[in-house]
C-alpha cells in the first residue's frame, strides 16, 4: 500500500480547469516515501503520481475485472485488484436449492471448463454421501474433463497473444476450440454450460460416432500444438514480452496460495489429479510439466505442455473405455434413467423420492479437483437434508488474480497486460 | 513413516507445547480429513507449526471460509438457535495442504469457533495468500479479523450493509430502492 495525499478530491468542479479526466487523480508523494519507492524500482520517482483505473471494461482484462493503478509514467507504483462486480450469490443459493438443481449453478462458475466445475461439485456430493461411481462413468468424466481443460488452455493461447498483439493464435486456437464444441454438443446436446454431470454418474453415453471423432482429434492435437509452438515459442516478440516478466518464487506462490499452471511454473509438481487422485486419475499414464523460472513464459510452457498431456489421458481414457453403467445404482441419491420412469411406477416412486427427500449425512467434506485455473475445491457442510447447511466454493481465480498486485508492482502497463494474461482467470469463479 | 489422520493430533501434541494442544480435539469427517478443533488463541502457533515445523509440512493454504451454525428459521438475533453440536455461532475453517510427493496426508482442516462480538487473530504475516480470503469472510460474514493490513470489503461495494451469508440475512436480498437509501445516506456527511 503506498501512502499518498489526494491532491485533487472533487475532479467533477476540478475538471474545467485542470483539463483531466474525472477517471484519474492526482496524487502527491510523501518525500520519504518516494524516496523509498525510488530505491526499490531503481529510478527516480515524479513527485506526484496518477491515479487511473483500468477497467472493469478494459477488453485485456477478460471480464469484469477493475484494476486501481498508480502511475509514474507508465511505470506501476502499486495496482489494486478490484472485484464484485460479477458477485452473483452462489453459495447463498447454494444453500437453498437441493443439489441436484445447484449442477447448472456449478457451470457459471468457470465458465470455460464447465464440466469441471459439474465434476468437482458432484463427487463432494457424493463423498458426503458414500456413493461409489461406476467406472465407465467415472472414465467419461476423466474425457469430458480433459476435453474442458484443453478448451480453457485454448482460450489461454488465443486471447494472450491477442492482447499482446499477435492476432493470429487466436484463430488457430479457436478455431481447435470449434470442433472441441462440436464433440461435446455431441455428447451432451449443448456447447456451453452443459450441465452434463449426475450426481452418481453422467447424463447419458457417448455416441459410437463422437468416440471415432475423439480419437480422431486427439490423435491430430499434438501436431497442432507443434504449430502453435512453432508461431510462439521461438517467436522473439513472444519471448520478449514474457520472459522474465511477473516472475514469482516457489515460496512466493505457496505462500500467496497458488496452485495450478502458475504453481507448476515455478518447479513446484503439484497436481490433485497426482497427489489425491480422484474419477479414477491413478489410472492414466501422463506427465505433469513444470517450470524453472516461474515468469509468464514458463507458465506458458507448461499450458502448452498440459496441453499434450491432456490428450495423452484422453486417448487412453478412449481405448480402456470399461463398460458398464453410467450411473450408481443407489436410489437413494441417483435419479432412475427416464425411460424407466416412464414405463415403471416403482421408478416414477424412486424419482419423487430423490427429488423431494434425497438426503445427504451429516457431516462436511472438502473436495478439489485440478481444474483448468488450479485447485477447484468445494467445502460441503450437509445437514441430513436435501440442501447444503453451507457451500463454499475455493476459487482457484480468486487467487490468481490476488497474485496481481505482487507481480505488477515496479513493472509497466504493457507487461500488466501479459501478467493478467498468464495469471488466466475467469471472473465468473472469482466472483461467484 | 506415513502419517495417518489419527496420529496427526498425536503428533501436533508431542512437539508443540501442552497448553496449545491441550484445547484441541481431533474430530473424525467423512472425508477422511484430518481435522482438528482448535482454541481461538491457539490458531496462529498451530498454524505456524504445521507450516514449518511439522512433517511433512502443511504450506499452502487452500481455503479459508467461515460457516454459520445458527439455524435458518431463527432470524431475530437475540433468540437464534444454533445447531446441535455447535459451540459458537460461527466456525472459521482453514485447509492446509502439503506441497508435493508423498505418502502423508493430503490435507488438514482445522475449524476455530467464534461468535459475532468477539475477533479473529488474522494469518496474513503467516500465509500472504490469506489476504483476501479473510476480507471475504469478513465482508460475507463480519467476522473482523484482527492484525489485518486492510480488511475492507471484498464482493459485496462498499459501504453495503448486511452480512449476505449469515443465516439471517434474507435469499433475495434486501429492497434495491432501501438499500440505494442506505447508501446516500452514508454518502450525505461529506
Amino acid at each position: 500500500m503506498v501512502t499518498t495525499k489526494i491532491l485533487e478530491i472533487d475532479m467533477g468542479k476540478e475538471m474545467g480547469k485542470q483539463g483531466v479526466s474525472p477517471l484519474h487523480r492526482l496524487l502527491e508523494l510523501d518525500p520519504a516515501e518516494r524516496e523509498r519507492l525510488s530505491q526499490e524500482f531503481g529510478q527516480e520517482l515524479h513527485e506526484d503520481l496518477m491515479t487511473v483505473n483500468m477497467g472493469p471494461q478494459h477488453p485485456s482484462t477478460h471480464g469484469v475485472l477493475r484494476i486501481v493503478l498508480t502511475l509514474d509514467g507508465e511505470l506501476i507504483v502499486d495496482a489494486e485488484p478490484v472485484i464484485g462486480y460479477l458477485h452473483r450469490g452462489k453459495e447463498k443459493m447454494a444453500e437453498t436449492l437441493r443439489f441436484f438443481q445447484y449442477i447448472p449453478h456449478t457451470d457459471r462458475l468457470d465458465y470455460l471448463a464447465p464440466q469441471i466445475n459439474n465434476v468437482a461439485f458432484c463427487q463432494t456430493v457424493e463423498k458426503a454421501a458414500g456413493l461409489e461411481v461406476p467406472p465407465r462413468a467415472q472414465a467419461i468424466r476423466v474425457i469430458l474433463m480433459e476435453l474442458m481443460r484443453i478448451m480453457g488452455h485454448l482460450i489461454y493461447v488465443g486471447t494472450t497473444p491477442l492482447d499482446i498483439g499477435a492476432a493470429s493464435m487466436f484463430f488457430f486456437a479457436f478455431r481447435e476450440r470449434e470442433d472441441l464444441y462440436d464433440i461435446v454438443d455431441s455428447i451432451t446436446g449443448q456447447r456451453m454450460n452443459n450441465s452434463y454431470i449426475r450426481i452418481g454418474g453422467v447424463g447419458n453415453e457417448i455416441p459410437d460416432a463422437t468416440v471415432k471423432a475423439i480419437t480422431e482429434f486427439v490423435d491430430g492435437f499434438p501436431a497442432k500444438v507443434d504449430n502453435f509452438e512453432k508461431l510462439l515459442t521461438g517467436n522473439k516478440i513472444w519471448w520478449d514480452r514474457n520472459r522474465d516478466i511477473g516472475v514469482l518464487t516457489a515460496d512466493e506462490a505457496i505462500g500467496l496460495s497458488l496452485t495450478g499452471p502458475i504453481l507448476r511454473g515455478c518447479g513446484i509438481e503439484h497436481d490433485v489429479r497426482k497427489l489425491a487422485p480422484y474419477s479414477g486419475y491413478e489410472n492414466y499414464d501422463f506427465d505433469i510439466p513444470v517450470g524453472e523460472v516461474g515468469d509468464c513464459f514458463d507458465r506458458y510452457l507448461v499450458r502448452m505442455e498440459e496441453l499434450r498431456q491432456s490428450a495423452r489421458i484422453i486417448s487412453q481414457a478412449i481405448r480402456n473405455l470399461p463398460k458398464g453403467d453410467i450411473y450408481a445404482e443407489d436410489r437413494r441419491f441417483v435419479l432412475p434413467p427416464k425411460e424407466k420412469v416412464f414405463s415403471s411406477m416403482e421408478e416414477l416412486i424412486y424419482q419423487f423420492e430423490v427429488v423431494a427427500n434425497m438426503k445427504v449425512p451429516r457431516g462436511e467434506v472438502y473436495s478439489a479437483v485440478e481444474a483448468t485455473k488450479g485447485e477447484l475445491g468445494f467445502y460441503l457442510v450437509s445437514d441430513d437434508g436435501p440442501r447444503a447447511h453451507r457451500l463454499h466454493v475455493r476459487s482457484p481465480s480468486l487467487l490468481n488474480i490476488q497474485a496481481l498486485k505482487t507481480l505488477a508492482r515496479g513493472r509497466y502497463i504493457s507487461d500488466l497486460v501479459a501478467i493478467i494474461g498468464s495469471l488466466d482467470f475467469v471472473m465468473g469463479e472469482c466472483d461467484r | 513413516m506415513g502419517l495417518s489422520p489419527e496420529n496427526l493430533l498425536a503428533l501436533v501434541q508431542d512437539r508443540i507445547s501442552p497448553e496449545i494442544s491441550d484445547g484441541t480435539q481431533y474430530l473424525p469427517s467423512a472425508d477422511g480429513t484430518a481435522s482438528l478443533d482448535c482454541p481461538k488463541e491457539h490458531i496462529l502457533s498451530l498454524l505456524r507449526y504445521l507450516r514449518d515445523d511439522c512433517e511433512p509440512r502443511f504450506r499452502l493454504l487452500t481455503s479459508l471460509t467461515a460457516t454459520d451454525e445458527s439455524l435458518p428459521g431463527s432470524s431475530t438475533p437475540d433468540s437464534l438457535a444454533l445447531r446441535p453440536g455447535a459451540k459458537e455461532r460461527f466456525r472459521v475453517v482453514y485447509h492446509l495442504q502439503r506441497v508435493g510427493e508423498g505418502n502423508a496426508p493430503f490435507q488438514v482442516r482445522l475449524i476455530v469457533w467464534t461468535h459475532p462480538k468477539s475477533t479473529m487473530p488474522s494469518c496474513v504475516p503467516l500465509f500472504p495468500g490469506a489476504d483476501w480470503l479473510e476480507r471475504e469472510v469478513f465482508d460475507m460474514f463480519g467476522i473482523v479479523f484482527e492484525g489485518h493490513p486492510d480488511l475492507k470489503r471484498l464482493l459485496m461495494p462498499d459501504g453495503y450493509n448486511g452480512f449476505p451469508l449469515r443465516k439471517d440475512f434474507p435469499l433475495r436480498g434486501k429492497d434495491p430502492s432501501k438499500l440505494y437509501r442506505e447508501w446516500n445516506l452514508l454518502r450525505l456527511p461529506d
